[in-house]
């Protein structure tokens, strides 16, 4: 009889854990995955930046755990409708969006279901575990998943130490010409602003125009 | 096809100037609408549209008015002659079109010069074609490309069939056999052309940017007219990587780059090129330099021991032996020349031979065509163009065996290349033999490992960059073989002379561009070849829209294939236990995911994978994509420009400033001064400076943006303004916001003309798309068409468009708006706005109202500051709020603004309030400002002060029938005194007055000047030339209870006035902080205050000062902002001003101010008052408000302060500057809407440099230790 009851409720689609299911997906549809924000871009920085794409419900960093601790971070934004996510998303992606003046852009992704951390247990999936035993056929099978698993993860790590490597190469390489540019700047605005360059133009009888 | 020779020339029109074309409906249309005649005898055909034609006739004194019906056009020799067929059977030869009607025409005007070239040279390529077209239409934006002539191809093929020379053009046959291929050609063209820097002809890029910015019309282009943009090996143009040493020295980097002239080239590889930070050459790398005058190698190492030393000049850049240079110096006077030659070695700074000629021994002088200099290219020797020998010429002159040793154009700053008679010149070549340059090391040919020993400025690539090299020419062999080059300066001749060129490649070192590819997939280290796509890899995440993460879908396909390998060994592991063990041996461990548990095999796998990945993404590709997709206004990059401004090259500047400066100053002539530092090159500072900052901007501002770096108009100002504007529209308007920001100001709107009971439509452009997003398209208002929009007197256009650089932006949106003409144009601009009476469709100002938008207007979305609050945004010079009225509806606008009370009627009234304040002026140092003078919006009498000082000149005694009125002007004070906060309705009733007195006495008294007198001014932050008012403001705010003398109760009261009131702007700010602020207004206020206003100073002299001021040019408040930072120095100059300031108001301060007045009229005789420096010397002189006693000591302290200041209240209220440019900046490294814009315009701003306080924040504790984010970079923001 209750095995009845919960049949018919699965087939009306009702279960209230098909009704937070069915609301999580449209949370997912109305979020915006935002990666490649510097440590210091806060949840009201997200606020105020997105804010002019639309209403922003939630920010939700992505915890890093894994990694070491001063790569970007990444964040979920929740907004208030689909068609703002859309929105975001491609407006990043046509424009350099840059947030708290750090000149790497922001990107943006449509958010999936898979990245957020705390979602709901999809209705009518159940998991069952079972031991293997070696004997079994399947063991072999579930090994070299488990070996695979494991490769790939360092592999993933591999490539994202490479990638950090080469923006720790590329960091030093801005910051050098950074620094050149701006000594160069302070040369020449010391020179204007020390009064050099007034008075020899006075000496030459010529109108500098300062501005 | 000549013209019908005209029956009575006067009575018929026969050129028309500054014409345009329009329809019956009064829309702009093009002429080749109209049937086109061929010959004589045809007949036009009959038109359904009337198409009109405008212009002026005569020399502008006829104005045009005609209906056409046909139009012909003849390709003269000079340039193509349009003519049009007026009704009356009559020919009008077109002259100028009027500027805003140029791109309705551009496509045939582009069409009809092609053809004109093209039947010219008939045998011409396409490039040479697209060349000079791009001359004639240097000043359109878009470049002409093929797609103009697509327009017009009927009329192409038409035009061959009438004209045999054109038919034998092959361009025209193959384009019109092909057209749509030949496009493809011709973006090569252009592209091709792009990367060529032409040496004096503008950048195309340039151009784009000087037409943002608006820059001055001096050498425009940046950097390449002041020093070498030629290769020094050959002595050719081209693509060439400068030297940032101190040789300031040029060089074609590849092969590639140099082949025109078969230049040998350094012969680096492309990927070598790309990967240099710091281009340094080999001589200024070892430091040893030839001596230019015998060639010989020396150290030029200044801290071991030096042989040879370089000439001190601007830009000259060459070195020298102590005895070279002292006998070319002092030829013939042996004891003269040994004792200059000490001197020299002894590191005193000289100048070389060159700078003067050597036949009349006179200095260049760049302004005049006969006086320019022709400098050899082998040894220091120099002629005046008059004085150039005959056997050096321009032309091969066979008679008389003389071949081409001048070249005009190849080198900056109208100077002439020549071989001088001392060098014999190859024939086969064309110019002497290029072994002139040693770079060190040459003897060695054994390609040591000279590279890997580099000294400290090697960058970790450079020595990477060896590995590659091995083979490649790192250093310029000496060959002697002769190439059969014909020495053209490239863009410059005509293109049929390049043709002679015959190319002779040797293998050398061709491919050296292969080779290190090669090596890469040989060898080891994978990891280097990374490095030189570091930049391209993450510029492509930016761009990459597709690829959202890290490769998206590629990555994806790319893994999955990776992970086959895996697979497939998997599957064989259940038959290769052994190997399987081999894998999972190291997995086996405990899964500390930690990394480097990969084997060689995999990670070599990963490398290459990422490899593939990051070569598939290239900068061309980024950047051609950030071109086509950013708003025209947006996509330019200065990058390419201060790349051209090497260390070296800013060093030399400055030391060659300061050298001449103390010549000049120790008595020297003049022109020894100007030979070591020519007048130019302190404009060039000035402009490299600007270009700089704006190019810096976003790190010298770095943490308050974020976003696009937009600024929004507050919401509750756009209701002010739907206010003042709605009695304006009316039923069935058409209101166009062109820049919606994020979209209010027309959804206020709507509700308030619904509330009315008129119901209008609307229409708001913006590139991103807004939260709110009524009426909106997505467009770059630079493309929205004519046709889109009804007709202009059904429109009204608005509001707040980017500012840009000096206005630039601004600029450009409002031409576009007035493309179609609308009936009143509502706007929120800088000031610095070319005002729309000025155009050439002149309108009229309805009202203006510079006061409203002060105070906090803006605000950024997505900037936050500390308190994690919406950043907002202060207006040192608040932008200008101001309704237009085209002309034929003035009257109907007038009337209602009369109604509305926008503008006030009378005339006595103006007059009766200027002269009050006058009065108020001439009070201050008098006691009788017993009256509740309140702060007031010190605008409305600042504009007026400043009419006033203007008229000071013209007026003798304006004091005479002030009194009396004093009193008059003082009910309005308090009404005044209402701060911006509170917008009661006094505030509205006062901005009537003030709009009454500005608008009339602007538009009779100051209308040239508007632009740059400040006239407006925010209560607190005002400095711009608020002179005298300044001055008073310093009285009021350094008066403090504290003084006892005379000064001016009033003023105090003022000052107290103004503290609550400030310190609820600056929220955090504890009212003592503001005062440091304050002082600064008021210490650039001094500046200007104290002068005209003291009666102590006789007439004339204010006569003087007023004209001065009158005459200087606009923001001498920012400027002074600028020299803020300066201050310090001034420290130094004055060391002896130690007064106490603290009676400055009174008499003696007087007298003392009239000394320093007089003082700097010595030091500056001339007619331009420099800012700066008064500015410098009041600051100094300022009183310290709160009672300190010396004000130097604390001078810093002021800064201090400032800098405290502006750290308690990061965001908030200091940081007004950046604001008012607020919106996009167009030059960013990023190229990009880029971050902070602000600054960069920020000649609005007082706190422009960033020597002065900036919203630096707590350094965000993040900040530091973080490497992968960016670096605090520079200093003082962030400090």
């Amino acid at each position: 009889m209750e095995n009845l009851k919960r049949l018919n409720r699965h087939l009306y689609m009702g279960t209230p854990a098909d009704k937070e299911y069915a609301a999580f997906e449209e949370k997912v549809k109305r979020t915006v995955y935002i990666d490649n924000l510097s440590p210091q871009v806060t949840e009201a920085v997200l606020k105020t930046a997105l804010g002019q794409f639309g209403s922003v419900t939630n920010v939700q960093f992505i915890p890093n755990y894994i990694e070491q601790n001063n790569i970007p971070q990444c964040a979920l934004v929740e907004m208030e409708n689909a068609k703002q996510a859309k929105s975001i998303v491609s407006e990043m992606g046509n424009y350099p969006f840059m947030m708290s003046g750090m000149p790497r852009p922001v990107r943006a992704r449509a958010a999936e279901i898979g990245m957020f951390g705390d979602r709901p247990i999809k209705p009518g999936r159940k998991i069952t575990c079972r031991w293997v035993d070696i004997k079994d056929p399947d063991f072999e099978v579930a090994q070299k998943l488990k070996q695979l698993t494991r490769k790939h993860a360092l592999e993933a790590s591999y490539l994202v130490k490479l990638q950090l490597d080469e923006e720790e190469k590329l960091a030093q390489q801005q910051s050098e010409i950074l620094k050149a540019n701006y000594k160069k700047y302070e040369m020449l605005e010391n020179l204007l602003s020390d009064g050099t360059v007034n008075r020899l133009a006075y000496r030459y009888n010529l109108n500098v125009p300062d501005d | 096809m000549m013209a019908s020779s005209d029956d009575e020339a006067d009575a018929v029109p026969q050129f028309v100037t500054n014409y345009h074309f329009v329809d019956d409906k009064d829309e702009p249309i093009s002429f080749c609408y109209l049937p086109i005649q061929w010959s004589e005898d045809e007949s036009p055909d009959s038109m359904e549209t009337q198409i009109f034609l405008h212009g002026t006739a005569d020399s502008g004194l006829q104005k045009i008015y005609k209906q056409v019906i046909a139009w012909k056009f003849e390709l003269l020799d000079e340039h193509p002659e349009i003519a049009v067929l007026s009704k009356e059977k009559n020919w009008i030869k077109l002259q100028k079109p009027r500027k805003s009607f140029e791109d309705t025409i551009r496509a045939i005007l582009i069409t009809l010069h092609c053809l004109h070239f093209l039947k010219k040279n008939p045998e011409t390529s396409g490039k040479s074609l697209w060349d000079h077209l791009r001359k004639v239409f240097s000043l359109y934006e878009l470049r002409p490309s093929e797609n103009d002539l697509l327009d017009h191809l009927p009329l192409i093929n038409d035009a061959v069939k009438h004209d045999e020379t054109l038919s034998k053009s092959k361009f025209l046959l193959t384009f019109l056999q092909n057209p749509m291929k030949s496009k493809a050609y011709n973006e090569d063209v252009q592209i091709g052309t792009e990367t060529r820097k032409s040496k004096f002809i503008v950048d195309d890029d340039e151009e784009l940017d000087e037409d943002i910015e608006a820059a001055d019309e001096d050498d425009s282009d940046g950097e390449a007219d002041l020093f070498d943009s030629v290769c020094s090996i050959c002595d050719n143009g081209g693509e060439i990587l400068c030297c940032e040493g101190r040789c300031l020295r040029s060089f074609h980097a590849t092969l590639d780059d140099g082949t025109d002239s078969q230049c040998k080239s350094l012969g680096l590889s492309k990927a070598q090129v790309e990967a240099i930070q710091n281009f340094l050459c080999k001589n200024c790398q070892y430091k040893q330099h030839q001596c230019f005058a015998c060639g010989k190698l020396g150290s030029s190492d200044k801290s071991s021991a030096a042989e040879v030393f370089p000439c001190v000049s601007a830009t000259c850049g060459y070195f020298y032996h102590p005895e070279c240079a002292a006998k070319l110096l002092h030829p013939g006077n042996d004891a003269e020349a040994e004792e200059y030659q000490k001197k020299i070695a002894a590191g005193e700074s000289f100048t070389c031979p060159v700078h003067k000629c050597l036949v009349c021994k006179e200095r260049e002088n760049k302004e005049v065509e006969e006086l320019h200099f022709a400098v050899c290219r082998r040894c220091p020797r120099a002629y005046h163009r008059k004085c150039l020998p005959r056997k050096i010429s321009f032309e091969d002159l066979e008679g008389e065996d003389i071949i081409t040793r001048a070249w005009d154009g190849l080198l900056p700053n109208n100077r002439i290349l020549i071989y001088c008679l001392k060098h014999k010149i190859d024939r086969t070549i064309g110019t002497p033999i290029r072994n002139h340059i040693i770079f060190p090391n040459v003897e060695e040919r054994n390609k040591t490992r000279a590279k890997d020993v580099l000294p400290g400025k090697g960058k970790v690539v450079i020595k990477k960059r060896s590995i590659f090299s091995e083979d490649s020419p790192g250093e310029i062999t000496v060959s002697k073989k002769p190439r059969q080059v014909e020495k053209v300066p490239i863009d410059l001749k005509d293109s049929a002379s390049t043709k002679k060129l015959e190319k002779h490649f040797s293998g050398q070192g061709f491919d050296s561009s292969e080779k290190p590819k090669m090596k890469d997939a040989s060898r080891k280290p994978f990891k280097d070849s990374v490095k030189f796509v570091p930049i391209k890899m993450d510029k492509s995440s930016a761009a990459d829209e597709r690829k959202a993460s890290l490769g998206g879908v590629k990555l994806n396909s790319v893994l999955n294939k990776v992970s086959e390998p895996v697979k497939s060994y998997l599957k064989d592991l259940p038959n290769s236990r052994s190997e399987k063990t081999k894998l999972s041996a190291p997995l086996t461990k405990k899964p500390n995911i930690s990394r480097p548990l990969l084997d060689g095999d995999t990670k070599k796998r990963l490398l290459a994978f990422k490899e593939k990945l990051s070569s598939s993404i290239t900068l061309e590709e980024v950047k051609k994509r950030h071109r086509d997709r950013m708003p025209s206004t947006h996509s330019y990059s200065s990058k390419d420009v201060v790349d051209k401004m090497t260390q070296g090259k800013v060093e030399v500047l400055v030391e060659a400033i300061r050298t001449a400066l103390q010549k000049s100053e120790e008595g020297c002539n003049v022109e020894d001064a100007k030979a070591v530092c020519g007048p130019e090159v302190l404009n060039k500072i000035i402009k490299w400076r600007n270009k700089l900052k704006v190019y810096l901007a976003p790190f010298l501002h770095g943490m308050r943006y974020t976003s696009f770096g937009r600024h929004f108009t507050k919401v509750d100002k756009l209701k002010e303004i739907v206010n003042k504007l709605h009695p304006y529209v009316q039923n069935g308007d058409m209101i166009v916001d062109f820049c919606c920001g994020a979209n209010d100001f027309s959804c206020l709107l709507k509700e308030k003309l619904e509330e009315t009971g008129k119901r209008c439509s609307f229409k708001n452009y913006d590139v991103i798309q807004p939260k709110n997003d009524f009426s909106f398209e997505k467009k770059d208002w630079m493309t929205v068409r004519t046709k889109e929009l009804p007709t202009g007197s059904r429109l009204i256009m608005g509001l707040n468009p980017p500012f840009g650089v000096r206005a630039a932006l601004a600029n450009k949106f409002i031409d576009k708006a007035l493309e179609f003409r609308p009936k009143l144009l509502i706007l929120i601009v800088p000031q610095e706005t070319e005002r729309l009476d000025k155009k050439e469709d002149a309108y009229d100002l309805v009202w203006e109202d510079n006061q409203k938008l002060s105070g906090k207007s803006f605000y950024l979305p997505g900037s936050v500051d500390i308190n994690d609050k919406q950043m907002e945004q202060w207006n040192l010079k608040p932008p200008l709020l101001y309704l237009w009225s085209r002309s034929d509806w003035t009257e109907r606008h007038k009337e209602i603004a009369l109604k509305e009370g926008h503008i006030a009627l009378k005339e006595g009234h103006v007059s009766t309030e200027q002269k009050e304040l006058r009065l108020e002026e001439q009070q201050n140092e008098a006691e009788l400002l017993e009256q509740p003078m309140d702060i007031s919006p010190v605008h409305d009498y600042y504009g007026d002060i400043s009419k006033l000082i203007n008229e000071y000149g013209d007026e003798s005694n304006p004091i005479n029938d002030l009194p009396g009125k004093y009193n008059v002007a003082e009910p309005e004070e308090p009404g005044k005194v209402v701060s911006e906060d509170q917008k009661e309705s006094s505030l509205p009733k006062h901005d009537l007055q003030v709009n009454h007195n500005r608008t009339e006495d602007d538009l009779e008294v100051n209308q040239s000047r508007h632009g740059d007198d400040d006239a407006g001014s925010s209560i607190n932050h005002d400095l711009g030339k608020k002179r005298s008012c300044e001055y008073l403001k310093v009285r009021q705010d350094t008066g403090k209870q504290s003084r006892s003398k005379t000064k001016t109760p009033p003023k105090n009261r003022k000052n107290f006035d103004r503290r609550p009131q400030l310190s609820k702007k600056h929220k955090k700010t504890p009212p003592s902080v503001s005062s440091p602020l304050k002082r600064t207004d008021s210490e650039f206020g001094t500046g200007y205050g104290g002068l005209p206003t003291t009666t102590s100073i006789p007439d004339e002299d204010l006569d003087d000062i007023a004209r001065r001021y009158s005459s200087s040019k606009r923001s001498i408040g920012t400027s002074l902002i600028q020299e803020y930072g300066g201050l310090r120095g001034l420290e130094e100059q004055f060391p002896g001003n130690t007064r106490d300031h603290m009676d400055s108001f009174s008499r003696t301060a007087y007298t003392r101010e009239a000394d320093t007045r007089k003082q700097l009229l010595r030091l500056y005789g001339q007619q331009e008052v420099d800012p700066s420096q008064l500015l410098r010397l009041y600051g100094l002189q300022d009183p310290d408000p709160s009672g300190r006693s010396g004000y130097l000591p604390r001078q810093d302290t002021g800064f201090g302060n400032m800098g405290s200041l502006s750290s308690s209240t990061p965001y908030g209220s200091t940081s007004n500057a950046p604001s008012s440019y607020g919106r996009m900046t167009s030059s960013t490294p990023y190229g990009s809407f880029g971050t902070s814009t602000p600054l960069v315009g920020g000649r609005s701003g007082i706190f422009d440099c960033p020597g002065s306080q900036y919203p630096p924040g707590p350094p965000r504790p993040g900040f530091h230790h973080d490497s992968i984010g960016f670096p605090p970079g520079p200093p003082h923001p962030f400090q």
